[in-house]
């Protein structure tokens, strides 16, 4: 029993954060999301590619690190303190986590790209439409990255297809996302050639089991945005005078900054917690718990560091509503607190289900 | 990280498991689950012989050193026993407060003299302890203590009344903070008294509770006597002392509490199985919320045993009281809501009965041992960095 970290995973924490604060001193989710469309190019460059971050958690054997997911779950939290927009959670945790699921060769070779980072993925299920042998036609909304990736993956009830996202019959229309830090498109094929990565009855569970592992490195993400929020704000309370005096002297503002470092502990404690038994029978109630307290406890942080920066909290300048915005989305994002609360409750004793 | 126990550790857990099967029985079958916070007046004499049991047995003390009667046992090792302790239903400790405050607080600054008279009773069980810490006019200002000490004829005579004294009615023994230096105000002029309760100097008055029962007191000193040697560092160190005690509330005691905590949680899951609360959207949402939370805190708990090295307390280790206290006030609201009307029926059943006491005691959890509000304020100051409170200066 020892919930300490081990030397590796603090320095791949160390690691992750060098680059992260360097990348967002140079200008940050800003630079991208002033741009009229993302541009992952050279942060995927340096980070996925060159510093290997791509293949984090992918097994040796496939080109990757092979580190687990308590190590995945540091470098999110970092990524989250600062925004960090980048193909890593489509392509490494969403793809990834499906493919590392499903098996066999065909999902290892696809797996081996991703981790060297020459090839970006993300995951998508068809609202509407169908699959045959070979091809693909059909819609699929809401895809993270969708917009960017190469591969798509298309989740089915019993199979797993990958379509080549620059083969002829794949329309993707990019939206504007109110989290502008996390795109979006809606992808239509039209007859799309696909290519049978797996299938067989089992698969639905399989993707459970991966989505749950997603779920904890994004509530991961979630802590390390809350954190960033938090200290956001007591800095501002160090320097903003009203009355003569700090605002941080004022004990309103220090009680709020006191309950939204519980929320940002607790956050923490769920997600170390989740990350570390990722693994064991317990993946299902830890990924809820994880994914439902670090969900809103980065809602209610964002907002209360809104709330204490007063005016300049709600302006366009200052980094909260961008907070505010990815925690709103990744709300929603692989099972909202609600849905999660409820498996947990089949989880834990509780008879039935929701009447 | 690791958050699995090594083999030597659970072997550790089934001879504790063991060892509350085998003894838990006959004349102690009754005071199974009972004494707990709401019923501390049940069984009184029962649990104090529960109390010699586990001192014969080497159960008191896991953690001091050996070479005053405890076994040096790790932190892990004190989470393991008070876990089973908790799931096997063993009854409110009624010596806690001798064993987790007045011990550690002797250990670190007592003299040999007292250590060799107090400990080996607090670990056999059979001296009982209170804590004469709060005033009428020091609460969370702790430090606008009035009770006056003077030292005469070699020994200390005490004048004053102390308030909320938890279990003081049971108790051999207080430890007292009062002022030995007349004129001095706050944390300055205070004196750490051990104190006999039973001379004619104390009177121990009952406060009937919320719940019916009467767990704190009153407690006057009118011209009470204590040996001079029955002091605990200097005069003048007394705030210091008091201090230190204080930082062991926080210690192993709460890390076994999450199971007692888990017990009344699957209390509530059964009830609302059987009558049907369970099924409504919103109570569902609520009970997987306590359990997430509930998790969170072991594991915040664990994190914290992780930094047993640190002198200081890292950010995790400040959020714990407010966490739990919190965690459980929320809980009893929520059996409230899962009894439905049957809330109403006052000990209509054991389960009721003890579901309705936690409701009612667990207002109390976000008060003694610092408020919430007293510990917003220690986050914010000590582990934020955010400026101190204003204080009069009459005030520590
Ligand atoms: C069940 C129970 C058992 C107890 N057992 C013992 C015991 O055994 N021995 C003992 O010595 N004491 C004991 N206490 C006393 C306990 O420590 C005090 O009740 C507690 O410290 C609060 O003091 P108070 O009651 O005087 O409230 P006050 O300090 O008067 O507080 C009243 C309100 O003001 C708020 N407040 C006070 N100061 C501030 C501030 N600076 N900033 C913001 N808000 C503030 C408080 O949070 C509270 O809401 C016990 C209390 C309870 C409820």
């Amino acid at each position: 029993m020892d919930a300490s970290f081990t030397e590796d995973q603090e320095m791949i924490r160390e690691a992750a954060a060098t680059y992260l604060r360097d990348w967002s001193d140079r200008g940050g989710f800003r630079k991208q999301v002033d741009a009229s469309a993302l541009d992952y190019g050279s942060v995927w460059q340096e980070f996925g590619i060159e510093l290997g971050f791509a293949g984090l958690t992918i097994p040796e054997v496939q080109g990757g690190s092979g580190l687990g997911d308590l190590a995945r779950a540091l470098v999110m939290e970092e990524m989250g303190r600062v925004l960090f927009t980048s193909p890593y959670f489509a392509s490494c945790v969403l793809a990834g986590d499906v493919l590392a699921a499903v098996g066999g060769s065909d999902a290892e070779g696809l797996l081996a790209k991703i981790a060297s980072g020459e090839r970006t993925a993300t995951v998508c299920s068809l609202t509407s439409g169908s699959v045959r042998s070979g091809e693909i036609t059909g819609v699929a909304r809401n895809v993270v990255d969708g917009g960017t990736a190469d591969l798509i993956l298309v989740i089915g009830g019993d199979s797993l297809h990958m379509v080549d996202a620059s083969k002829a019959g794949v329309i993707r229309s990019v939206f504007r996302t109110m989290d502008l830090t996390r795109p979006q498109a809606d992808i239509k094929f039209a007859a799309a050639p696909a290519e049978l990565v797996a299938s067989g009855a089992g698969l639905s569970e399989v993707y459970a089991l991966s989505e749950a592992r997603s779920a904890i490195a994004l509530a991961a993400e979630q802590a390390g945005g809350a954190g960033a929020m938090l200290d956001a704000t007591v800095a501002y309370a160090l320097e903003r005078k009203q009355f003569g005096r700090l605002i941080g002297s004022f004990q309103a503002v220090k009680h709020r900054s006191a309950d939204m470092m519980v929320l940002v502990e607790a956050a923490r404690s769920a997600a170390y917690q989740a990350a570390a038994l990722a693994h064991g029978p317990e993946l299902f109630a830890q990924a809820a718990i994880a994914k439902s307290e670090c969900s809103d406890a980065y809602f209610a942080v964002a907002g209360h560091a809104i709330q204490m920066h007063g005016g300049v909290g709600v302006t366009w300048e200052y980094d909260m509503h961008f907070h505010f915005k990815r925690a709103r989305a990744g709300m929603g994002l692989l099972g909202s607190p609600e849905v999660w609360r409820e498996r947990l409750a089949g989880c834990i004793g509780l008879e039935g289900t929701a009447a | 990280m690791n958050l699995d126990f090594t083999p030597e550790d659970e072997a550790f857990r089934a001879e504790v498991a063991g060892w509350l099967a085998a003894n838990l029985v006959g004349e102690f079958e009754q005071l199974k689950f009972r004494g707990g916070p709401g019923d501390e007046d049940a069984f009184p004499e029962e649990r104090k012989a529960w109390e010699r049991r586990l001192g014969e047995a080497g159960w008191i003390g896991l953690g001091w050193p050996e070479a005053h009667g405890g076994r040096n046992l790790p932190l892990v090792r004190q989470m393991i026993f008070n876990e089973e302790y908790a799931r096997a239903g063993g009854p409110g400790r009624a010596g806690h407060i001798g064993e987790t405050l007045v011990a550690p607080t002797l250990i670190a600054l007592g003299t040999d003299a007292q250590k060799t008279r107090f400990l080996p009773d607090i670990r056999s069980g059979t001296e009982y302890w209170c804590q004469g810490y709060s005033e009428p006019n020091a609460g969370s200002d702790l430090a606008n203590v009035a009770t006056k000490a003077r030292l005469e004829g070699g020994k200390w005579v005490l004048n004053g009344q102390k308030v909320w004294t938890s279990l003081a009615h049971e108790a051999d023994w207080a430890f007292v903070i009062a002022r030995s230096e007349p004129g001095s105000v706050g944390r300055e002029g205070l004196v750490y008294l051990l104190v006999p309760m039973d001379q004619p100097g104390v009177t121990v008055r009952p406060i009937v509770q919320m719940t019916g029962s009467s767990e704190f007191n009153e407690v006057y000193f009118d011209e009470a006597v204590t040996d001079a040697e029955n002091i605990v560092g200097a005069p003048g160190d007394g705030w210091k002392v008091a201090m230190a005690t204080l930082s062991f509330e926080r210690g192993a005691s709460t890390l076994g509490q999450q199971m007692q905590f888990r017990n009344e949680l699957a209390m509530i899951i059964d009830v609302a199985n059987r009558n049907g609360a369970g099924r409504n959207p919103a109570i569902r949402q609520r009970i997987a919320k306590a359990w997430a939370q509930l998790a969170i805190m072991r594991m915040n708990a664990l994190r914290t045993l992780g930094d047993s090295t640190a002198t200081t307390l890292g950010r995790e280790g400040y959020i714990s009281k407010i966490y739990w206290a919190t965690w459980h006030r929320n809980l009893g609201e929520l059996a409230m809501d899962v009894l439905g009307e049957d809330a109403e029926r006052w000990e209509a059943d054991p389960v009721t009965s003890r579901l309705q006491k936690l409701f009612l005691f667990s207002r109390a959890d976000t008060i003694y041992a610092g408020t919430n509000q007293i510990q917003r304020n220690i986050i914010a100051e000590r582990a934020l960095g955010m400026p101190r409170e204003a204080r009069e200066k009459t005030s520590g």
